[in-house]
């Protein structure tokens, strides 16, 4: 009763009193916009140096203005061309394999009956996660490199040494499966738990009209868990040119540089090392923007189809 | 385009171990004081000096006794920031996109970063200074060479960190040649013949053909400075003279496709690991040190160290190794190896500096006394009882001096000539290996990269992107993906994505230095 007469009242009030009677809903939210404020909207401000021709002595303040200029030398630059078919490549092969993964993983977990061996799995396929990208291209340049493990092995074995850390041909392969490795274990999560949300009722009933396993993955289990799917897949082609810089920049070498440089690596190349701050993120103003454009698109799309979208 | 930056990663490399010496003179830090005539310290005002310089192994401890004595030498309060050479362009470049710069920093190479540095105002021009030999008598006597070709827009900037003129040599395992009977290689066939042998004959005598005959990775560019350098082309070398009186890079220079080739060869038979590209500085040294690779391309005099003797024989305890003079060229003519440009690296001098003359004097006096006798011998061996002792007769290092010795935190150095080459870790071994590459490197008809010091506009705008073209393209072709012609292609791609008016500047450039 008190809780409906509050909202009766709060339709009367004025923001003010709002306010008041709501403050200390908005002191526990008040981290949180602090954070998002002085860490996300703050620095902002900074994309103003992709109109400018930004020198660190003279500051954001005082450099010169050069409208679009930045933006017309990403057209004028060949090799930008390059590394944008080499990032949306290599991101095409991450959504279809890298992406997918997971959701099998989280099924098959879904389906194991013994707990234990579940927990168990769960734990093995989180552990690489935490490892950092450091760690894993190391144990990878450590076992695969002409003198590594994996070709002692096979010279022992009479077999022929193979040579995969410096071969375009398998490059983005190799990347895209070290993502799977890494990351999808990790990944399932939110598929498992969009799985615990589906009906038990659902599965006996379809159970009592005959359905198999496989009836029941197909008709209950991916249905479930539809929209989580197509949420994540949105949110995903937000950051699709974004393909991982930590890894790529490690695995990168100068026999692989014309399949494997991205976008983000040109930009750590030519900001952070050679010091083009304003064109450099001019660039990275740019995949900002088509990543937003396929993410509006997308949930377009999805909302046309009765789904509920991201927003 | 890259000038020789093997050879500077040598060069600094070499250093490192310089640096890692220690030694000094109980009370030296007063006498100097008094000596290079500046008031006392009581009533002298304490300035808050930092400095940014490159660091190659551990870092010194923060408050290490060598730091507390140059604080008493000079009378200031130091603030140091050694940064790992592995992330110092990066930290360079965010320190100076910061706006918080140092008042002194170093700048290792005069590329396109410290270029676009100095033409927006943000450091110092030091002529006034470098000519006053009255104040800073060190500073005036800086080698002529060295300030013009540090002379940029008609002034110099920065302070140079001096180095020997002698640069890298070619440097063979000598036990292994021992071992399979060979003789030090003249020419190129030679040398093939030896790499062929290193790699396939088994020298390391473990009954497996684990061995490479040429240390080879790739980094910035290539290691192959020395191993280049009779070709007059190809990789490392810098800007060639092109015999038709301009200048042109070495990879593009009239023989680039006998030297590229010679690579490419190398690689088809085995002598090179396949997947070389994956190595960058670090593994390419180990790959020498510890017994993968029987010849390394870019070793000068400072490379010979005990660190690095230490490290490679608790792996094989017969490791030796020996500087080779150059060989001879490919059509049989004397040949010589690269020089050094007298210098790595120069401080270039926060402007902020001179709204203090006061603290700017103090900066340049530190620059100028360490560049002379009293200050480097000093920085050398630190304080008697703690970074040194005097064993016989002998100045001898302290652990203490080895890890936290002034030199530890030393900016520049005295001129490497004479003893000054040396460092105080040195053991006679090291002594004369040094001094033996030291000679060889100037046997023959020794020549300099064109290059260095040398600015042009579009190479700074453009010339780390082109760059990495070329290191890109090369590795293809020395792979074997591309045909050696593929070099003509480049060259046309280079000329037609600015090398062209790169071309123009840099000949522009070099015919006003002349």
């Amino acid at each position: 009763m008190a809780a409906r007469i509050a909202r009766i009242d709060r339709r009367h009030d004025g923001w003010r009193q709002r306010f008041i009677r709501e403050r200390y809903l908005w002191l526990m939210a008040l981290p949180g916009l602090l954070y998002f404020i002085i860490y996300k909207y703050v620095p902002l401000m900074g994309i103003v140096i992709a109109f400018q021709k930004y020198k660190p002595v003279q500051g954001f303040l005082h450099s010169d203005w050069v409208g679009l200029n930045n933006f017309r030398r990403i057209f004028d630059t060949p090799e930008i061309g390059k590394y944008f078919i080499n990032t949306a490549i290599i991101s095409c092969y991450q959504i279809v394999f890298a992406f997918t993964v997971p959701i099998f993983i989280a099924i098959m977990l879904h389906e194991i009956r013994s707990a234990a061996f579940k927990k168990i799995a769960q734990t093995l396929l989180y552990l690489p996660h935490f490892l950092s990208w450091v760690v894993v291209a190391g144990i990878f340049y450590l076992l695969f490199q002409s003198d590594g493990q994996i070709n002692h092995l096979l010279a022992s074995w009479g077999l022929h040494p193979i040579n995969i850390l410096s071969n375009k041909d398998n490059f983005r392969g190799m990347l895209v499966l070290q993502v799977i490795w890494k990351e999808s274990g990790w990944g399932t999560i939110i598929y498992l738990a969009a799985l615990t949300g589906i009906a038990p009722e659902l599965y006996e009933a379809a159970k009592m009209d005959g359905a198999g396993r496989l009836r029941q993955i197909f008709h209950i289990t991916l249905p479930g868990i539809r929209s989580t799917i197509l949420i994540l897949f949105i949110l995903r082609l937000g950051s699709v040119l974004d393909v991982g810089f930590e890894q790529i920049y490690l695995m990168l070498n100068a026999s692989v540089s014309d399949v494997g440089e991205v976008l983000d690596t040109y930009v750590y190349r030519m900001g952070v090392v050679n010091g083009d701050f304003s064109f450099t993120t001019a660039v990275g103003l740019l995949k900002g923007l088509v990543g937003m454009m396929l993410i509006v698109t997308a949930n377009r799309l999805a909302r046309a189809f009765g789904e509920r979208g991201v927003y | 385009m890259k000038i020789g930056k093997g050879l500077t990663i040598a060069t600094a490399l070499m250093l490192t171990g310089a640096m890692l010496t220690a030694c000094g003179d109980k009370g030296a830090g007063a006498n100097a004081a008094n000596a290079s005539g500046k008031p006392s310290a009581a009533t002298e005002k304490k300035y808050k000096i930092s400095a940014m310089s490159i660091l190659y192994g551990a870092a010194p401890p923060d408050n290490g006794t060598g730091k507390k004595a140059i604080e008493d030498r000079y009378h200031i309060e130091y603030n140091y920031i050694p940064v790992a050479s592995g992330e110092y362009n990066n930290k360079l470049g965010v320190t100076l996109a910061s706006g918080d710069v140092p008042d002194a920093v170093l700048f290792p190479y005069l590329d396109a970063v410290y270029f676009s540095s100095i033409n927006s105002g943000q450091f110092l021009p030091l002529d006034a200074y470098l000519n006053d030999s009255a104040k800073y008598p060190n500073l005036a006597k800086l080698p002529k060479d060295v300030m013009d070709t540090l002379k940029s827009n008609g002034h110099v900037y920065g302070v140079p960190r001096l180095r020997g003129i002698p640069g890298a040599t070619i440097v063979l395992r000598k036990d292994w040649l021992d071992k399979l009977g060979l003789q030090v290689p003249t020419t190129y066939d030679e040398l093939y013949d030896v790499m062929k042998a290193f790699s396939e004959k088994d020298p390391d005598g473990n009954g497996k053909k684990d061995t490479y005959g040429l240390a080879a990775g790739v980094s910035n560019g290539f290691p192959f400075i020395s191993l280049m350098a009779a070709m007059h082309a190809g990789p490392s070398v810098g800007w060639v003279e092109d015999g038709k009186g301009g200048i042109v890079p070495g990879e593009f220079a009239p023989n680039n496709k006998e030297a590229v080739g010679y690579l490419a060869k190398l690689y088809k038979d085995g002598l090179i690991a396949p997947d070389f590209a994956i190595k960058k500085d670090a593994q390419i040294e180990d790959d020498f040190l510890l017994g993968k690779a029987g010849v390394v391309g870019n070793w000068g005099y400072t490379s010979f160290n005990k660190e690095r003797l230490e490290k490679a024989r608790a792996v094989d305890p017969k490791f030796e190794v020996v500087a080779i003079p150059p060989l001879k060229a490919p059509d049989g003519s004397e040949g010589g190896y690269v020089k050094g440009a007298g210098f790595f690296g120069v401080f270039a001098l926060n402007k902020e500096l001179e709204k203090d003359p006061g603290k700017l004097d103090k900066v340049l006096h530190m620059l100028d006394d360490q560049l002379g006798d009293d200050g480097a011998t000093f920085f050398k061996w630190g304080v008697e009882g703690v970074h040194y002792k005097v064993e016989n007769g002998q100045k001898v290092v302290t652990d203490l001096g080895k890890t936290e010795g002034p030199n530890q935190y030393q900016l520049t150095n005295h001129a490497n000539e004479g003893d000054w080459i040396l460092l105080s870790s040195d053991t006679p071994e090291t002594t004369a290996l040094k001094q033996n590459s030291f000679a060889v490197a100037m046997q023959g008809k020794p020549y300099t990269s064109q290059d260095v010091g040398l600015y042009s506009a579009t190479n700074a705008e453009k010339g780390a992107e082109l760059t990495k073209n070329v290191v890109d393209g090369l590795v293809t072709v020395i792979t074997g993906q591309k045909p050696i012609d593929y070099l003509d292609q480049m060259f046309a791609d280079w000329k037609s994505r600015g090398g062209s008016q790169i071309l123009t500047e840099m000949n522009e450039a070099w015919k006003a230095r002349k």
